[in-house]
């Protein structure tokens, strides 16, 4: 059995391995849906959102590296704790664990909605969530190692997806982004915030920190990790921009899928059915890294089983799938969480950092 | 012990929930081609759809489909009624097109589209279709073809797609059913007792059959529409009284914004001659001639065409999404007005390229 | 966990407990079996002799041992030992080795006037089989020699191959009955000492009774006992061990078995058939590249076909559509059961080529191959399109060049169908995700089972699913933590090419 609670050299992974955390925390769900989104605020610019949005975020990760580093590459709470005393900490702590065990469910949640719009009309999700969150807790209870396994590989499936992508450069329209600025710079700062539910990730970096081996140098595989998402949002904004119109776009609630449908290979039609059943191994690897830093923080903040734990969240996240069957109960949860993310990382982190400094100035003196 | 029990519960679950409705594939009968029609006088639409029926080997039956008719008045109630005359359920998922027909057309394709659009099953690759006459007939008939109807329908607008015709699907369709600044156009499909043929290309205003474009003008409308490389035109000489029919080797259309009320199109076509039979191009000076006479025709029946287009205010051509892509603050109803009186002018040039194998 | 098994041990086998306490008891109880003899030499009896007949040469002792015992009187033990003309001899009073050497082809000679120490020679009866080729492994290129059962002739063949006094050889007897030789190899000054310690720690905390086979030890060493992966890599070609060992693994050799189990070992070496070493690294990384597709169609493929066929029609093409459909019209079951029906049948062949002698066995399979599935197709049991498509999967699962890999790669394909049966494509991948999960948490000596895929070791990727050439392979693979990890010096093996211009 894995230790969780030393993260010794048989647990950690490699710096350059945060490369793939990142990037596969951060494609989720969003990466079928996001373009409509953005383009509900900023129309066919919002692709420079996207770039802002990526660059925001490197800064911010950079900002949550130094956090830890500064407390001796300790986690969350352990910074909490050390920033704000055991009690208030906590608090902080726990506010955080519900945030990335609700960030598990809807991860899961919205997937399931997909699979039962375009798959199975008839699928029972109780069932299916059980299913998936033993796959999860399987994984789980494997160690970050055993989760981190599961990113590395489910990355080489999404490049794989995304150069399906392919079509809309030999089928779409350039003209379609044209003029370029067409929308107040305003309006491609609104498109920010729905794209940040899709770049969220990088808040994990203080859960897994004291499991990376030699953490300093992990910082710019981080910094590189969250640009390299950047660039696939990027081109996969650019091709969806391509290949439908705005108004048609906003018609769409997975572009992506739409786009797929037209995909006729030699041996495999309809591509949609093959290209959502494998983009279901993003979906379970970034609910694994969530569903583990949920148990990991839970299990540094009291002590208790790690085991206990993690079978606990199972149990109630199957509870919550049986009890919330409306669709729109989730998305709102959603709209919620995201929001919840957004200010998470443009303004809770910052001024964490602040907040450090100040009082690592006042112990200089 | 307990392990075993985890295995023992998670089974039941995995029995419990092996209740997904399951499409075996023989169990299920797959519509290959829908056609709707509009039926004026009980105000209800008429769905057709063709069933292939397979065989017990690969090579016999094949051709054979069952057709079925439906009356309804949504064309969301079709399929529930053709469903009562069939044993096995009803399938969507590989349909291969949908046939409209001309009254319906004329009446709007709207409900049909919408009913598509919403229905995940049906691809986005699939051929949308305007029939002259009924789509039901045109579907009923029995015809001399290789493959069964559907499939035949399906690899006739496909291959000519390579050639004279403007690339088109469903996509392509609600593409510019829904953008700004142009308008749907869809094959045109008519038949005989003994064939089904491609009659031209239907234009739509929004999602109204309006007007028709022959197959002798689809070279003019292929050039102004998209680059290709394998169309081909008979070209009447009339200086010469005499029919040379080129094709083209690779056709470029580029657009200019001259200014906010003038659009250039400028093509460039290279050719080779396939067929010439009293002209014998064996100097520099046959050839050039050649080529201007070409170059003028094809500029001035282009430019008839765009005249022809704007005066019926459709926009096929998507001339309006490309002036939009060029116009900061475009407003839709600024270009409705402005589009009927828009000054577009053709520059094309032709020049011929191979000769043939024959001297 | 050890305490435990000591009380166990002594409450359940007591039998073995049963010590004796002197000498004469122990011969006493040697005796009741009809296969020991003791007779005595000299008139005044002044020598025993003692031996299991069925252990010990006697021929050789005939011709080599009773002309000394015969006539001259000794005046001890040590002066007896000096004429004999054998290097193997010792004296001893030490029951426990008595007991020991007796039974592995010593015989016992003793002094009437000197009880109490006893002279055991060596008269090992020799019977094994001739070195042959390699079946299981086998290679057209290559040498083909093999381990047999005997383990002095199989460290013989390794050290044929190793000329080194680095290669070290620790034995362990194990199985408390069996009392196995296990011979744990390496090579010191490579092999990692923490590999080496833990499989000296595990062989010899082995509380079996019986060691039969090494297939015995690697399935009760292996860190997940309840995997139906393999923990360890087994091989009778001594080349190839020689090599593991070389690389910096750890090889055991177990009395009693031509296979040699190397560890730690990792995934993409079950895909590797030591031909690949022969051959140029191109061909070598296309044939490891078709056996890891080979493998992937042979898990995926029925699962597959069930999940299109049951809920996926959209995705057959259109111009497939008829075939399928057609071979399908007449079939009354739903693609699971055909399929499920198909795959036994196939087990069910291969089970009984596998028991019957070769001759029947390759009757076997001629008949069941074509009358069967002939006869299936015909009767309308099964779709002929799915009979091609388990019998490619059942040819593809053979193309393994590790046995042990292959009987996993077919028992994990059950499963993936009755995943497949319930939600389709995803079925398969929640399958695959948990095979992927489970390969990801197993461990082979502690190092992890599918390096160097994960964790990434780019390095070792030059020999894994593809072949780089020789001159690429600079250092030793990484997972072995070898002690001393270049294999030679990239710029000297280059500059002689320079040279050789």
């Amino acid at each position: 059995m894995p230790n969780h609670a030393n993260s010794d050299i048989t647990q950690q992974v490699s710096p350059f391995l945060i490369f793939f955390i990142i990037h596969a925390s951060q494609v989720g769900e969003g990466v079928l849906s996001f373009e409509r989104f953005i383009a509900e605020k900023a129309g066919y610019d919002s692709w420079i959102s996207i770039l802002l949005t990526g660059i925001i975020f490197s800064i911010a990760i950079f900002l949550i590296c130094k956090l830890s580093i500064r407390n001796n590459g300790e986690d969350l709470i352990a910074i909490h704790q050390s920033l704000f005393g055991k009690y208030i900490g906590g608090f902080f702590s726990l506010f955080f664990i519900a945030y990335f065990f609700l960030i598990t469910m809807t991860v899961i949640r919205s997937y399931i909605e997909i699979i039962q719009v375009w798959i199975f009309p008839d699928l029972s999700v109780f069932l299916f969530s059980l299913i998936i969150f033993i796959l999860l807790l399987y994984y789980v209870l494997g160690g970050l190692r055993i989760v981190v396994g599961l990113l590395f590989f489910s990355i080489f499936t999404t490049t794989f997806l995304f150069s399906f992508k392919y079509v809309a450069f030999t089928n779409g329209y350039f003209s379609n982004l044209l003029p370029i600025m067409d929308h107040s710079f305003t309006e491609i700062l609104q498109a920010v915030e729905p794209m940040t539910y899709s770049f969220l990730g990088p808040e994990l970096i203080l859960v897994y920190a004291p499991f990376i081996h030699q953490f300093q140098k992990g910082i710019k595989w981080a910094i590189i990790g969250n640009l390299f998402t950047m660039l696939v949002y990027f081109l996969s904004a650019f091709a969806i921009f391509l290949y439908f119109n705005e108004q048609q776009l906003l018609q769409l609630s997975w572009p992506t899928l739409h786009m797929w449908k037209v995909i006729d290979l030699p041996f495999i039609e309809r591509f949609e059915y093959v290209g959502i059943t494998l983009h279901f191994i993003a979906i379970i690897s970034t609910a694994a890294i969530y569903y583990w830093a949920c148990t990991q923080s839970l299990f540094r903040l009291t002590g208790l089983s790690f085991k206990k734990i993690a079978t606990a969240i199972l149990i109630i996240s199957i509870g919550f799938s049986f009890f919330i069957h409306d669709f729109l109960v989730v998305e709102f949860i959603m709209q919620k969480i995201s929001k919840v993310g957004f200010y998470i990382i443009v303004a809770y982190f910052p001024i964490l950092f602040l907040w450090q400094s100040i009082l690592l100035g006042v112990k200089k003196k | 012990m307990r392990k075993l029990l985890v295995i023992i519960i998670l089974s039941m679950v995995l029995i419990l929930s092996g209740c997904i409705r399951t499409k075996i594939i023989d169990d299920i009968q797959l519509v290959l081609m829908n056609g709707y029609d509009w039926d004026p006088v009980n105000d209800s639409y008429i769905g057709t759809a063709v069933i292939p029926l397979y065989g017990n080997s690969e090579e016999s039956n094949l051709q054979d489909d069952v057709i079925y008719h439906a009356e309804s008045n949504t064309s969301q109630n079709i399929r529930n009624k053709i469903q009562t005359k069939t044993p096995y359920r009803i399938e969507t998922g590989k349909l291969l097109g949908i046939l409209i027909g001309e009254e319906l057309a004329k009446k709007g394709l709207e409900e049909i589209t919408l009913g598509i659009s919403e229905n995940q099953d049906i691809g986005r690759g699939l051929y949308l279709a305007v029939v002259k006459g009924e789509s039901s007939e045109l579907l009923s008939q029995d015809y001399k073809v290789e493959k069964n109807l559907p499939r035949y329908i399906n690899e006739l607008i496909e291959s000519n797609m390579e050639r004279n015709f403007p690339r088109t699907n469903l996509h392509q369709y609600f593409y510019s059913y829904y953008g700004e600044g142009m308008d749907p156009f869809l094959p045109l499909l008519a038949h005989t007792k003994t064939e089904v043929y491609l009659e031209g290309l239907a234009l739509l205003d929004g999602d109204k059959y309006v007007d028709s474009i022959s197959f002798d003008e689809l070279f003019i409308f292929k050039m102004l529409f998209e680059p290709n490389d394998s169309a081909s035109y008979q070209f009447n000489w009339k200086d010469k009284d005499t029919f040379v029919v080129v094709s083209a080797i690779s056709s470029t259309v580029d657009r200019e914004l001259t200014s906010k009320e003038k659009i250039n199109f400028k093509i460039d076509i290279k050719g080779t001659v396939t067929e010439s039979a009293d002209v014998k191009i064996d100097s520099f000076e046959v050839k050039g001639e050649l080529e201007k006479a070409i170059a003028e025709d094809l500029t001035k029946k282009a430019e008839d065409l765009i005249a022809r287009l704007q005066k019926e205010n459709i926009d096929p051509l998507r001339i309006g999404a490309f002036h939009k892509s060029q116009t900061r603050d475009w407003k839709k109803k600024e270009w409705d007005e402005l589009y009927p009186t828009m000054n577009i002018e053709t520059e094309l040039e032709f020049k011929i390229d191979q000769s043939n194998i024959t001297e | 966990m050890s305490g435990n098994k000591q009380n166990l041990h002594t409450t359940k086998n007591q039998f073995l407990n049963e010590k004796h306490t002197t000498l004469h008891s122990l011969l006493t109880y040697m005796n009741k079996s009809t296969d020991f003899r003791n007779f005595p030499f000299q008139k005044d009896k002044a020598i025993h002799v003692y031996y299991y007949e069925s252990l010990v040469d006697e021929k050789k002792i005939q011709a080599n041992i009773f002309p000394y015992l015969e006539n001259k009187k000794y005046r001890g033990l040590e002066r007896l030992s000096l004429d004999i003309p054998s290097d193997n001899i010792l004296i001893t009073k030490d029951l426990k080795i008595i007991e020991e050497k007796l039974l592995s082809g010593y015989i016992l000679i003793q002094l009437t006037y000197e009880k109490e120490n006893v002279l055991l020679i060596a008269a090992f009866l020799e019977h094994n089989r001739d070195i042959t080729a390699p079946e299981i492994e086998y290679s057209v290129v290559g040498p083909k020699v093999s381990f047999i059962e005997d383990i002095v002739t199989n460290i013989h063949l390794l050290r044929r191959r190793i000329k080194l006094p680095h290669l070290q050889i620790k034995e362990v007897v194990v199985g408390k009955i069996t009392k196995t030789r296990v011979a744990i190899v390496s090579i010191d000054g490579i092999t990692d000492m923490e590999n080496l310690n833990t499989v000296t720690q595990r062989i010899s905390d082995i509380e079996f009774d019986q060691i039969i086979d090494s297939s015995f030890i690697a399935q009760i060493i292996s860190d997940n006992t309840s995997s139906p992966f393999p923990g360890l890599i087994d091989s009778e070609r001594p080349d190839r061990v020689a090599s593991a060992l070389v690389e910096g693994k750890v090889a055991i050799i177990c009395d009693g078995s031509p296979h040699v189990l190397i560890g730690p070992t990792t995934l993409p070496e079950f895909f590797a058939a030591y031909e690949d070493y022969f051959l140029p690294w191109h061909i070598a990384t296309a044939f490891r590249l078709i056996r890891l597709f080979a493998v992937l169609f042979s898990v995926l493929i029925t699962p597959l076909y069930v999940a299109v066929l049951t809920f996926h029609y959209q995705i057959i093409p259109i111009d497939l559509l008829g075939t399928i459909t057609t071979s399908r019209k007449d079939i009354p079951f739903p693609p699971i059961l055909e399929a499920l029906i198909l795959e036994l049948t196939i087990e069910l062949l291969r089970e009984a080529g596998a028991r019957l002698p070769v001759k029947i066995g390759q009757t076997i399979g001629i008949v069941g191959g074509i009358v069967i599935g002939t006869a299936a197709v015909e009767a309308g049991l099964t779709s002929n399109v799915l009979l091609i498509l388990v019998a490619l999967a059942a040819l593809a699962s053979f193309t393994t060049p590790i046995y042990r890999i292959a009987n996993t790669i077919r028992l994990i394909r059950f499963p993936f169908i009755i995943f497949a049966q319930f939600w389709g494509l995803i079925g398969v991948l929640i399958a695959f995700l948990f095979t992927l999960g489970h390969l990801l948490r197993l461990t082979s000596i502690g190092r992890p089972y599918t390096q160097p895929l994960y964790p990434p070791r780019w390095q070792d990727l030059k020999d894994s699913f593809i072949r780089l050439p020789f001159n690429k392979q600079t250092n030793r693979p990484i997972f072995t933590r070898a002690e001393d990890s270049g294999r030679m010096n990239a710029n000297r093996a280059n500059k002689k090419r320079g040279k050789r211009k």
